[in-house]
C-alpha cells in the first residue's frame, strides 16, 4: 500500500514538474583552502552525467588532469590564483564549450559544468543479439534505422515496406502485402500482444516513433509461437520508459503535434505516456471546402492517439508491464448530385462519414526463473468500434471485443536444446449492425457497380473462441548445424475446426559470417469474420491454408560492415474463400506465390557515416477460382520491387535519399457499358486483374539535424517526396459512359518539415 | 466550453504553436553558434583493411623540464574515483607492461631496479592531447553472453585501455562494469583486436583511451 502511495505521489510530482517546468539543480559544495575547480561533466543536450571524461586546463601541461567519476563529478586542483580555461575530453565526444574559471585567495574554489556533445556514430560500440534466434525468413530492424528513411515522414512503421518482401499497393497505405499474401493475412504484435490497429487511415502509424525500438519481421515460415496466419508476422517491440530522470519530447510536423513524457516514478517503477492529435484538419480543413465538383468536406480527416506504458522491474530477472493504448479517426464529407461520381453511382449522393474508435489494454509478466528457464505471460483486450455511413449505400455499426491470453515458457536443456512451449486463448465478441449494398470485398469477386446491387440488412452477434498450444525445439545438432522443429495445434469453436500445423527449419553456419537457412511449415487462418457470419456469410467454412518453403543465404562482409542476403520462397494456398451464389462463400480458391529477394545492406558503423541498403524483390503470385476455373494475378502482385536507401552523416546534417520502383499492380478494367431503364450507364468489368497499372517510381530525400543546447536538444527534419514529380498511376477514373478513362495520380511532390524538442 | 469553442481554441493553439516553432527553429539554428567540432579530426577509430606500415621510431624526446609547481596540492579524491596517477610517476621509468586482459586496477606496482636493456614505460597521453586517436586494425566484435541473452539482460561496459606507441594493449581496466559476463565479453574482444597507435603530430605515442560498449537485445 505504501509502495502504491509512493508511486502515485511520484507520478503526480512527475507530471507536476512537467507542467511547472521545475528542474532540480543540485547544490555544489565548496571546499576551502585549495585552489581548485569543482563541477560536473554532462552529455550535451541530454542531461546525462558523463563518467570517465578527462578534465584538464587548456594550455597548461604542468597541471594534472583528472577524471570524472560515474556521476560525472570532478575536482581539479589548480596551482595558484588566476584565470584558467577548463575543458574535458572523452572518446566518442567532441570538445564542448570551455569553462572559464577564476580563483583567488578570497574565492579559491570555482564551480561549473562542462557539456560535451556526443559524436553520434562513435559515442559507443553497440553489441546486439536477437531475442528470438530463429533465422528463416526473418529480418530485424530498429526503429531508429527506419524512422529516418526518406518518404516515411519520421514514421518507422511506414518505412518497413522499403524492405524486401513487403509491398504496398500505393504510397497511401502502410499495410504491406508480404510475399504474395494478402495484407489481411498478416498478424501484428506489439510487446507480445496481438493487435490489428497499426495505422490511422492505413498510413500514419499509431505509435510514437521514438517508442518503436525494433521490428522482428517474419516474412515466411514463422515459428509455431505465432498466431495462425497465411502471411507474415510483424512483431513490434516498444522500448521501456527511461529510468534516469524526467524526459519530455514535444514534436510538431505538418500533420500532427505530439507529446511524450517519461521517467522514473519510484525505485524500479517507470512510466511513459504519449499523446498525439492531428491538426491538419484545423489548418487545411477550412481552406478545402470542396474537394471536387459536388464533393464537400464537412469534417477534414483527423485523428488522435494515446499510449501509456508502465514498467515495474520487480527484480533483475522479473518485469511487470501495464499497457494502455487508444486511437480515434474521423471524417465526414457530403456528395451532391452535381458530382461526376454521383452521376455514375446515384446511391453515393448524401453524407459519407466514418468514425473509428480503438482501445487496448494489456499486461505482461516476464520472469527468468533461472539461467535456463524463463516465462512470459500476457493478457490483453482490445475494443474496436467502427461507424461507417456511405450515403444511401452503406450503414455499418460494429463493435469488436477481443481478449487474448498468451503464455510462453522457454527452457534450455543442456547446451543443445532450447524448448519453447506455450499456449494462447483468444475470445472474440463482435456486434454487427449492417444495412447496405456491398459487403466484404473478396479478391475472387468481380467488381460491380454499387447502385444496381440489392440492399441487404444484417444484425448479428459473432462469438468465437480459439485455443492454441505450441511446442518448438531449437536443437543444436552439431557445431555448424541447428534444427528447429515444432508444431502449433489450434481448435476453434465457431467453425468447430481444429488443426495441427507442423514446422521445421535448419540453419547451417559453415564458416564465420556465413549462414544458410531452409524452412518449411504448414499454416492456416480463420477466414475473415464477414465470410462466416449468419445471413451474409457461411458458418460452415473451413480455415484457409498455406504451405511455406524458404531457402536463404546470408553473408557478412568486410568484418560486418556489409551484409548480403538472398532468399528464395515458394508458398501454396488452398481453401481460400471465394463467393458462391447459394452459400455466399465456399473454400474453393487456391494459389501460389514464389520469388526471390536480394538485400545488400551497409550497416551503420563507427567508422563510416554511410548507412543504407539495396533491396530487390522479384516475385509472381496468382490465384485460381476452382469453381469457375478462372486464374488471375493476385491483386498485390508487383513482380519487380526495388528500394535503394542511402543515408550519409555530414558534420551537422544527415542527408538521406530513397529511390523506389515497383511494377504496376494488376487491376480489373472496365471493358464496356450499357444503359439501364433510367438512362444510367452501367459498367461491364473485364476479367479479374486483366490489366496492370504502369510501373511506378519516385525519389524522396530527407535532411535531419540535431542541435544540442546544454540541457535540451532540438531535432529537425526536412523531407521532399516524389522529387522529380513522377505521375505514378494508382488507378483510373472513367467518364459518364465509360468510353474514356483518365489516370488517377499517386503521391504528388510533397515537402514536409518536422521539429522535435527533447528535454 | 462548447465543441465549437474547443475546436477554435485547439485550432488557434496549433496555428500559434506552428508559427512559433517555425520562427524558433530559424532563430535557434542561428543561435547555435557553438560549432559542433569536426567529428573525426580528433575522435576517430578506423577499421583499416591492412596493418599500416610500422610507424617510424619516435625521435628522441627532449629532456622534459620538471614541472614547476608553485604550490604542491594534493587533489581531493571523489568517492568512487581512483586516485589519479602522479605525473612524476608517469615520467619515471616503470616496471614491465601488464598482461593484457587482466582486470587489474591501475595501481603502480612496486618499484624494481631498472634493467639496462628494458625499454622505459611509456607516458600514456590522454586522448585530448592527440592529433589522431588510435584506430582498430582488427576489430573483434564482443559476443553477447548467451545466458544474459536468454534471460533478457542488457548492459553497458566502459573499458579503459593503455596502448603503447605501437598500439599494443599494455593494460585494460573495466571502468564501468555491466556484470561479469559482459565484462568478460568485452575483454575477450579487445584481446582479439589490434590497434594502430595514437599520434601527437607525426609521432606515435602511448595513449590512454576509454571505449564504451552497449549490449542490446533486438
Amino acid at each position: 500500500m505504501l509502495v502504491t502511495r509512493d508511486v502515485a505521489l511520484k507520478t503526480i510530482i512527475l507530471f507536476g514538474a512537467l507542467v511547472m517546468g521545475i528542474t532540480a539543480r543540485p547544490e555544489v559544495c565548496q571546499a576551502e583552502g585549495l585552489y581548485a575547480v569543482r563541477g560536473k561533466a554532462m552529455v550535451k543536450g541530454e542531461r546525462i552525467p558523463l563518467g570517465g571524461a578527462t578534465v584538464y586546463v587548456m594550455g597548461r601541461d604542468d597541471i594534472e588532469t583528472t577524471t570524472t567519476n560515474a556521476t560525472g563529478d570532478f575536482e581539479l586542483a589548480l596551482p595558484e590564483e588566476g584565470e584558467y580555461m577548463v575543458s574535458a575530453s572523452m572518446v566518442g565526444f567532441a570538445e564542448g564549450e570551455r569553462l572559464k574559471v577564476i580563483v583567488t585567495s578570497e574565492k579559491p574554489m570555482a564551480t561549473g559544468r562542462l557539456y560535451l556533445p556526443p559524436v553520434e556514430r562513435f559515442s559507443e560500440i553497440v553489441v546486439t543479439a536477437e531475442k528470438n534466434q530463429d533465422q528463416v525468413g526473418k529480418r530485424v530492424v530498429t526503429g531508429q534505422e527506419m524512422r529516418k528513411t526518406p518518404g516515411s515522414m519520421g514514421d518507422p512503421l511506414r518505412a518497413i515496406s522499403n524492405l524486401p518482401g513487403l509491398s504496398t499497393s500505393s504510397g497511401f497505405t502502410g499495410f504491406p502485402a508480404i510475399r504474395g499474401s494478402d495484407p489481411t493475412n498478416n498478424i501484428f504484435y506489439v510487446d507480445n500482444m496481438p493487435t490489428n490497429n497499426l495505422f490511422h487511415y492505413g498510413f500514419v502509424s499509431v505509435f510514437h516513433a521514438d517508442l518503436v525500438e525494433n521490428f522482428n519481421l517474419y516474412l515466411s515460415s514463422p515459428g509455431p509461437e505465432f498466431k495462425e496466419v497465411l502471411g507474415g508476422v510483424i512483431d513490434i517491440t516498444l522500448r521501456d520508459p527511461k529510468t534516469d530522470r524526467l524526459h519530455v519530447k514535444a514534436s510538431v510536423s505538418f500533420l500532427e503535434a505530439e507529446l511524450l513524457v517519461e521517467g522514473p516514478i519510484a525505485e524500479g517503477h517507470s512510466l511513459v505516456v504519449t499523446g498525439r492529435r492531428s491538426y491538419i484538419d484545423l489548418l487545411v480543413g477550412p481552406l478545402i471546402e470542396e474537394l471536387d465538383k459536388g464533393v464537400k468536406v464537412v469534417q477534414f480527416p483527423w485523428y488522435y492517439d494515446y499510449l501509456g506504458k508502465y514498467v515495474w522491474k520487480i527484480s533483475p530477472r522479473s518485469k511487470f508491464t501495464l499497457f494502455s493504448h487508444g486511437t480515434q479517426d474521423g471524417m465526414k464529407m457530403e456528395m451532391t448530385d452535381e458530382s461526376d461520381v454521383a452521376k455514375k453511382e446515384p446511391d453515393l449522393v448524401g453524407d459519407t462519414a466514418m468514425d473509428f474508435i480503438f482501445n487496448m489494454q494489456g499486461m505482461s509478466l516476464e520472469t527468468a526463473f533461472s539461467k535456463s528457464i524463463k516465462n512470459s505471460f500476457t493478457l490483453s483486450r482490445r475494443d474496436f468500434t467502427r461507424n461507417v455511413a456511405v450515403a444511401q449505400a452503406i450503414f455499418a455499426d460494429s463493435k469488436d471485443t477481443v481478449s487474448t491470453a498468451r503464455e510462453l515458457l522457454t527452457i534450455k536443456a543442456g547446451a543443445s536444446h532450447l524448448f519453447t512451449l506455450g499456449g494462447e486463448v483468444e475470445n472474440s465478441d463482435l456486434n454487427i449492425l449492417f444495412e447496405g449494398k456491398t459487403w466484404a470485398p473478396n479478391e475472387f469477386e468481380p467488381q460491380k457497380d454499387i447502385t444496381s446491387a440489392e440492399k441487404k440488412k444484417l444484425e448479428t452477434i459473432f462469438k468465437g473462441t480459439s485455443t492454441a498450444a505450441f511446442m518448438k525445439d531449437r536443437w543444436k545438432v552439431m557445431d555448424p548445424l541447428t534444427l528447429v522443429f515444432g508444431a502449433r495445434w489450434v481448435a476453434e469453436d465457431y467453425l468447430e475446426e481444429s488443426y495441427t500445423l507442423p514446422r521445421a527449419s535448419l540453419e547451417i553456419k559453415p564458416s564465420e559470417g556465413l549462414l544458410i537457412t531452409a524452412g518449411w511449415g504448414k499454416y492456416a487462418q480463420f477466414p475473415q469474420v464477414a465470410y462466416v457470419v449468419d445471413v451474409f456469410g457461411n458458418p460452415n467454412l473451413k480455415f484457409e491454408k498455406s504451405d511455406h518453403y524458404t531457402i536463404g543465404v546470408k553473408k557478412s562482409l568486410y568484418g560486418g560492415a556489409w551484409d548480403a542476403q538472398v532468399e528464395v520462397y515458394h508458398k501454396t494456398f488452398e481453401n481460400l474463400v471465394v463467393p458462391h451464389k447459394e452459400t455466399n462463400y465456399v473454400n474453393a480458391g487456391s494459389g501460389e506465390a514464389r520469388g526471390f529477394e536480394v538485400l545488400l545492406r551497409k550497416n551503420a558503423s563507427l567508422e563510416s557515416g554511410l548507412f543504407g541498403w539495396l533491396a530487390v524483390t522479384y516475385s509472381k503470385s496468382n490465384r485460381e477460382n476452382e469453381l469457375t476455373g478462372e486464374t488471375f494475378q493476385f491483386s498485390h502482385d508487383q513482380p519487380l520491387v526495388i528500394n535503394a536507401v542511402a543515408s550519409y552523416r555530414l558534420t551537422n546534417w544527415t542527408i538521406s535519399g530513397r529511390w523506389h520502383f515497383n511494377s504496376g499492380s494488376p487491376f480489373t478494367p472496365v471493358v464496356g457499358a450499357y444503359q439501364d431503364e433510367t438512362g444510367r450507364h452501367i459498367p461491364i468489368y473485364g476479367e479479374i486483374g486483366d490489366e496492370r497499372l504502369p510501373d511506378s517510381h519516385q525519389l524522396d530525400i530527407r535532411a535531419d539535424r540535431t542541435i544540442r543546447y546544454n540541457n535540451w536538444k532540438l531535432s529537425i527534419f526536412f523531407e521532399a517526396q516524389n522529387l522529380y514529380a513522377r505521375d505514378n498511376v494508382t488507378g483510373y477514373t472513367y467518364n459518364d459512359d465509360y468510353t474514356e478513362r483518365e489516370p488517377a495520380a499517386g503521391v504528388p511532390p510533397i515537402a514536409a518539415f518536422g521539429v522535435e524538442a527533447s528535454f | 466550453m462548447t465543441r465549437t469553442q474547443r475546436w477554435s481554441a485547439a485550432s488557434t493553439a496549433a496555428v500559434a504553436l506552428n508559427a512559433m516553432l517555425f520562427l524558433m527553429v530559424a532563430y535557434l539554428i542561428s543561435r547555435a553558434s557553438v560549432p559542433e567540432p569536426p567529428e573525426l579530426v580528433s575522435v576517430k577509430l578506423l577499421v583499416l583493411e591492412a596493418t599500416p606500415p610500422p610507424p617510424e621510431p619516435p625521435p628522441p624526446l627532449p629532456p622534459k623540464p620538471k614541472p614547476r609547481l608553485v604550490k604542491k596540492i594534493e587533489p581531493k579524491v571523489l568517492p568512487d574515483q581512483p586516485p589519479p596517477p602522479d605525473i612524476d610517476e608517469l615520467l619515471e621509468p616503470l616496471p614491465e607492461p601488464k598482461t593484457i586482459g587482466l582486470d587489474e586496477d591501475m595501481e603502480p606496482e612496486p618499484e624494481q631496479p631498472p634493467m639496462p636493456s628494458q625499454p622505459p614505460e611509456p607516458v600514456y597521453i590522454p586522448s585530448h592531447k592527440l592529433s589522431r586517436l588510435p584506430a582498430f586494425v582488427r576489430k573483434a566484435e564482443p559476443v553477447y553472453p548467451e545466458k544474459e541473452r536468454f534471460t533478457g539482460r542488457e548492459a553497458r561496459v566502459v573499458v579503459e585501455l593503455l596502448l603503447d606507441n605501437e598500439g599494443k594493449i599494455n593494460s585494460l581496466r573495466i571502468v564501468e562494469s555491466g556484470g561479469e559476463a559482459f565484462d568478460d565479453a568485452v575483454k575477450q574482444a579487445l584481446e582479439d583486436s589490434m590497434f594502430a597507435p595514437g599520434y601527437m603530430g607525426q609521432r606515435p605515442v602511448a595513449v590512454r583511451v576509454q571505449i564504451p560498449f552497449v549490449f542490446k537485445l533486438r
